[in-house]
């Protein structure tokens, strides 16, 4: 603010871009106040803080027990389908809730506009439960290949 | 160990310095949540508003050894467990102080001749701070271990040691 203060010494003539060079250097000293700040704790903190690593500090659990295994695991890609239907039901059923509340007094076009987005809802649900989405063990024989050959395997023929 | 300590004589800076940072420490114990046996009861008792642990900072209960300052080993410490705390004792950060808190902890207690599972004495394990006996010590026996610890704290200097003087002697 100081500096602020003397551009407007300085420079009595030109009022409005004065207002301007001011507001950006009072941002920089906003700025700057507020870089030092943390800057300057982390300083004094790294002084005075003892630094004694050790390789437990840095091991994942808390609990006392030796970490087992690795993070990255391989991961069932059926979860992928049961998340995805999940969120279409979750946001189905939170817009579902005010519009059967408020059902009574509601007008005839807010019904209708409703029904409209059910069925958006409700054809691609029928259309993933056709396709066999839903199962959980999904059988791979009988499903239209992408090339329109189906699988002809001898142990679970047939199609749906 | 930190930059500043050992660095300066003892004089003013490092006296005033020493009464803030030890002012600092002492009132804001942060211990862990670690009950092992029946010794934790008094230490639930100590936490909670009849003997209120609090009034001397140290009601902070951490679930995490990353953000406690004092392990109060409350309870018999079997072989199985010791690993397992010396663990959480490492991945304490600094300073970090101990409180053998009954019998058990301090020197195997009633397990001492026929406990072929009981480590016979904590200290055997983790350096321990204060000893607080008893079977299991009562609540104010806990609130004193914990008036000692501050006690402790607040006598802790970051002048040079007498220590890294000698050594300063000898390399001279």
């Amino acid at each position: 603010m100081v500096l602020a203060s003397l551009s407007t010494l300085q420079v009595p003539a030109a009022a409005h871009s004065n207002s301007n060079v001011e507001l950006v250097v009072g941002i920089l000293l906003f700025g700057l106040a507020g870089f030092a700040m943390a800057f300057v704790g982390l300083c004094v903190g790294r002084f005075l803080r003892p630094t004694m690593p050790h390789p437990e500090k840095s091991t994942p659990y808390e609990c006392g027990e030796p970490a087992i295994g690795e993070s990255w695991v391989q991961f069932d890609l059926r979860f992928y389908t049961v998340a995805l239907v999940f969120i279409v039901f979750d946001v189905e059923v939170a817009l579902l809730w005010p519009w059967a509340v408020a059902f009574k007094s509601m007008p005839a076009a807010a019904f209708w506009a409703f029904l409209v987005f059910f069925l958006l809802i409700a054809i691609p649900f029928l259309y993933e439960w056709k396709s066999g989405y839903l199962d959980w063990v999904r059988a791979s024989t009988g499903q239209r290949h992408p090339t329109g050959l189906t699988d002809e395997s001898p142990v679970r023929g047939g199609t749906v | 160990m930190s930059w500043i300590e050992n660095r300066f004589e003892e004089g003013v800076i490092v006296t005033s310095l020493d009464w803030a940072i030890n002012w600092g420490r002492s009132n804001s114990i942060w211990p862990m949540t670690f009950g092992l046996a029946c010794c934790a009861i008094e230490m639930m008792a100590v936490g909670a508003s009849r003997f209120d642990i609090d009034r001397f900072g140290a009601g902070a209960f951490r679930a995490t050894p990353r953000q406690s300052d004092l392990m109060i080993v409350a309870g018999t410490v079997t072989y199985k467990m010791a690993s397992r705390l010396k663990r959480l004792y490492n991945q304490m950060p600094e300073p970090k102080y101990v409180m053998a808190m009954g019998a058990c902890t301090i020197g195997g207690g009633p397990y001492f001749k026929h406990g072929y599972h009981v480590v016979k004495g904590v200290d055997l394990v983790v350096p321990v701070d204060i000893y607080i006996p008893g079977c299991p010590p009562r609540p104010e026996a806990l609130l004193e271990g914990l008036m000692r610890l501050q006690d402790k704290i607040r006598h802790q200097t970051r002048a040079k040691s007498a220590m890294t003087k000698a050594k300063e002697l000898a390399l001279n």
